[in-house]
């Protein structure tokens, strides 16, 4: 995994514009001040996310995104409250030993963890249905342009490359 | 002539000549036929009492068009004149003939037709009815460097009932010098076949006209005992003088005069000047013959001896066979080095001698060119070939269709020979540069056997009235841009509308006479590919089409062209658009216009689409299979597929339930 993630980094180094990890944040510092006790409760309460974005392997981070927007989502009730008190840090501490807050959150990002895993079984299912009805609609369509352009159309020893 | 005009002809029985003059086809007057014209009534609507006939020409023969504009301005002189030519419309074969209508001012013939004998005319008499009448015309010839090349004893008329003064006969239905006996022929012009005796040089006409005034004064042919060859030899050996005026007791002031123009050599021969001073009473002592130089020792060929080259050179023609032998075994030199001192021919013949190969077409290039170096004034030999120089192209055109000759010339052409004889002639003379380039005009085609180009090219551009001689429209007379599509319209309407319009002969006579038609168009014409052939024809005919007039209609042409086009549609890939060109074709066809059948079927648009259409189409057909191929490899249910779009999927799915959550949090909160 480290090397994976020594492989990855230069390449998303060198493909990912925006601006350098310095800048970014040392222009949160001042949010993150301000909004300390959020960032707390934020913190706590979207630790699967973390771990979903380290066990993610894939280049777009399918799975962290899964599991964090709804991870998310079940840490904005918690927001919404301490919002609601003030946002002070001793409102920030009591939502944080909230049971009910971390039910939500995690049940929230547990909901979200589901929806990755039960994915891949469905679509099998579903695309093992539809082959068939593929094939045959695109044979249909080849058939209409050989009768449109011919039995020439089906020489492949000259004329175009396909398209990429 | 092979159609005879007669009174059995129940279709149309006149026909209009240039829209105007009305020629009766079914009423001959044998009494004014020429040689190779049969003479009919005709007359002038406009002018009824004016008394016409017309000369209709051979099937195989035209009008000498170049001079019939000319002549037909020299009025009130003695001489027949042609009022107009063009051709007419021949019901009995459906095609057209050329004619020449003349006016009919003159009287009988001097000479009976067909006469053999006749009482022979006295030396007065000849002078007063024939020399001094004829002498205007003559010289109004010589002043306008126009050359009659058809003056005959028996192409001599009296100008009216009185008998008293001769005109000249017609000059312009055949060819210049086609229809003269050998006996009226200089020995050069003898030796020609009579289509190879070209337009004419000066000296030319007075030869024949001394020739006809013997005739006249012989009561006929001087020398009935002999033949054509025999006739020349004897020319060739004791001069025209002595070989024709044998047996005639001639006074000395006729005498001069029949010296002075049958003179063999034409720098010596009486000129107008010299004539009109003989008429006009200058009398001086006869000349005497120059008679060819003759060798210190004879040479002997085909079992006889001669002593002369100008002798030889005749007779080695007349034997091709014997001439090869002579040649090569180096006799030939021999004696014209030893018995002439000629080291520049003798030299001359051995270098062909040892350079000619030994192919029959070698052997004869070198015959051939062994005969020009032995007397450069006789005309180009080769084989049965023999034309004066500037006779050539005529004697191609009028001999083309002799399966035996048209190879002849061909390889002449090919050798090119008549530009070697040109060359070798002495001081060139100033009508040699339009010569020269017409030679090399015409070896230039001949060397390229192409559709548009080869031995039809040669033929066209060098004789520009020619008619074309394609078989299809052959009969039709067409020797003009614009005679072409009615011609393949009349082709078409009689039911000859089978295999494709334009042969070589049509495209040959085209590009001749349309010097801006495409190099493009020939190259279809040329190509394989039968779809690409008959684009370049209609393209062809279309461009002729809009050269001369493009308001014309030709229904018949258009649908025999509309059935050779399936190729070309064919040749599209799109189908539906097949359909269509097709039902726009059968549209047109009957319409008459090639220009537009043209536009629909050679639209580069529509090509340039068919064609990337086609591409794209292809391309999408291969995209396809691709598809197929890897949906039934598995590839839809293959493990990396289905995890790359079930990340997706699941993506998709936890955003969507994110969204609709926040928006029920939204509303709770807010309510």
């Amino acid at each position: 995994m480290s090397s994976q993630t020594q492989t990855a980094k230069p390449r998303q180094s060198a493909g990912k514009k925006g601006l350098p990890w310095p800048v970014t944040a040392l222009l949160l510092l001042p949010v993150v001040v301000v909004l300390l006790p959020t960032c707390v409760v934020l913190l706590i309460g979207m630790v699967p996310t973390a771990v979903a974005y380290m066990v993610d392997r894939s280049r777009a981070h399918h799975q962290a995104i899964t599991v964090g927007v709804l991870n998310f989502c079940g840490t904005l009730p918690g927001i919404v409250d301490l919002w609601e008190r003030g946002q002070t840090y001793a409102a920030a501490l009591r939502i944080s030993t909230d049971a009910l807050y971390w039910l939500t959150a995690y049940g929230a990002a547990a909901v979200g963890w589901g929806i990755y895993l039960v994915m891949p079984p469905i679509l099998a299912t579903y695309f093992a249905m539809t082959t068939a009805r593929r094939v045959v609609v695109l044979r249909r369509r080849q058939e209409k342009l050989v009768e449109e352009w011919g039995e020439d159309i089906r020489d492949t020893t000259s004329g175009a490359a396909p398209s990429d | 002539m092979s159609e005879e005009p007669s009174a059995d002809a129940t279709s149309v029985a006149s026909a209009l000549l240039s829209g105007r003059y009305r020629v009766h086809i079914d009423r001959p007057l044998p009494t004014l036929d020429s040689p190779l014209a049969k003479a009919v009534e005709a007359d002038d609507p406009r002018s009824p009492g004016r008394a016409m006939f017309a000369l209709v020409c051979d099937p195989n023969l035209i009008p000498r068009f170049d001079v019939t504009s000319q002549l037909s301005r020299l009025v009130r002189l003695p001489m027949v004149v042609p009022v107009d030519a063009g051709a007419i419309a021949w019901p009995a074969t459906g095609g057209r003939r050329f004619a020449i209508v003349f006016d009919f001012s003159m009287g009988e013939r001097l000479v009976p037709p067909g006469a053999v004998r006749f009482p022979a005319w006295r030396e007065d008499r000849v002078i007063r009815e024939v020399v001094t009448p004829l002498i205007p015309a003559l010289r109004e010839l010589n002043s306008r460097s126009l050359h009659h090349r058809a003056i005959r004893a028996d192409n001599l008329f009296y100008a009216d009932s009185s008998r008293t003064a001769a005109v000249l006969g017609e000059c312009v239905s055949v060819p210049p010098g086609l229809s003269q006996p050998v006996l009226y022929e200089p020995i050069d012009a003898a030796i020609a076949r009579p289509a190879g005796r070209g337009p004419g040089r000066v000296g030319d006409d007075l030869y024949n006209f001394g020739v006809a005034l013997v005739v006249l004064l012989s009561g006929g042919n001087p020398v009935p005992d002999l033949d054509d060859e025999e006739i020349i030899a004897e020319k060739i050996r004791a001069g025209t003088y002595a070989a024709l005026v044998r047996h005639l007791r001639l006074s000395l002031q006729m005498m001069e005069l029949l010296r002075g123009l049958l003179c063999d050599d034409p720098k010596d021969r009486w000129t107008m000047k010299d004539l009109e001073l003989w008429v006009g009473g200058r009398h001086l002592s006869p000349k005497q013959p120059t008679l060819p130089p003759r060798a210190a020792r004879s040479i002997e060929f085909a079992g006889r001896e001669y002593w002369t080259r100008l002798a030889l050179s005749h007779a080695m023609g007349l034997n091709w066979s014997d001439a090869a032998r002579l040649i090569s075994s180096g006799d030939l030199e021999n004696w014209l080095r030893r018995s002439f001192g000629d080291e520049e021919s003798a030299d001359s013949i051995q270098t062909l001698s040892a350079f000619a190969g030994g192919t029959p077409e070698n052997i004869d290039r070198l015959i051939s060119r062994a005969l020009m170096v032995l007397e450069p004034t006789f005309p180009i030999r080769y084989r049965r070939l023999s034309a004066r120089l500037e006779g050539l192209p005529q004697a191609f055109a009028i001999e083309y269709d002799d399966d035996e000759l048209r190879p002849a010339f061909e390889e002449v052409l090919r050798a090119k020979l008549p530009q070697s004889l040109l060359q070798s002639q002495a001081g060139p003379p100033a009508e040699h540069g339009p010569l020269m380039k017409t030679f090399d005009m015409m070896s230039f085609f001949v060397e390229r056997p192409l559709v548009g180009q080869g031995l039809e090219r040669a033929l066209y551009e060098s004789n520009r009235p020619w008619p074309c001689r394609s078989p299809m429209i052959a009969r039709d007379g067409v020797n003009d841009l614009e005679s072409i599509l009615p011609a393949l319209e009349r082709v078409a309407q009689r039911g000859g509308a089978s295999g494709e319009p334009v042969d070589s002969h049509i495209a040959a006579f085209c590009y001749t006479h349309r010097k801006s038609l495409s190099e493009s168009i020939m190259r279809g014409l040329n190509d394989r590919d039968m779809a690409a052939r008959r684009l370049a024809i209609i393209r062809l005919l279309a461009e002729v089409q809009r050269a001369t007039g493009p308001s014309q209609r030709y229904p018949a042409l258009s649908a025999w062209i509309a059935g050779l086009l399936p190729p070309i549609i064919e040749s599209f890939h799109n189908r539906f658009f097949r359909i269509q060109l097709g039902q726009e074709v059968e549209r047109l066809a009957g319409d008459g216009s090639l220009v537009d059948l043209q536009f629909i079927v050679d639209s580069l648009t529509a090509r340039s689409a068919d064609t990337n259409g086609f591409a794209e189409a292809r391309r999408e057909y291969m995209d396809l299979a691709q598809s197929v191929a890897w949906l039934e490899s598995g590839g839809l249910v293959s493990r990396e597929h289905v995890v790359s779009k079930s990340r997706q999927a699941a993506t998709f799915v936890s955003a969507t339930f994110s969204g609709m959550a926040i928006l029920i949090l939204s509303i709770a909160y807010v309510i």
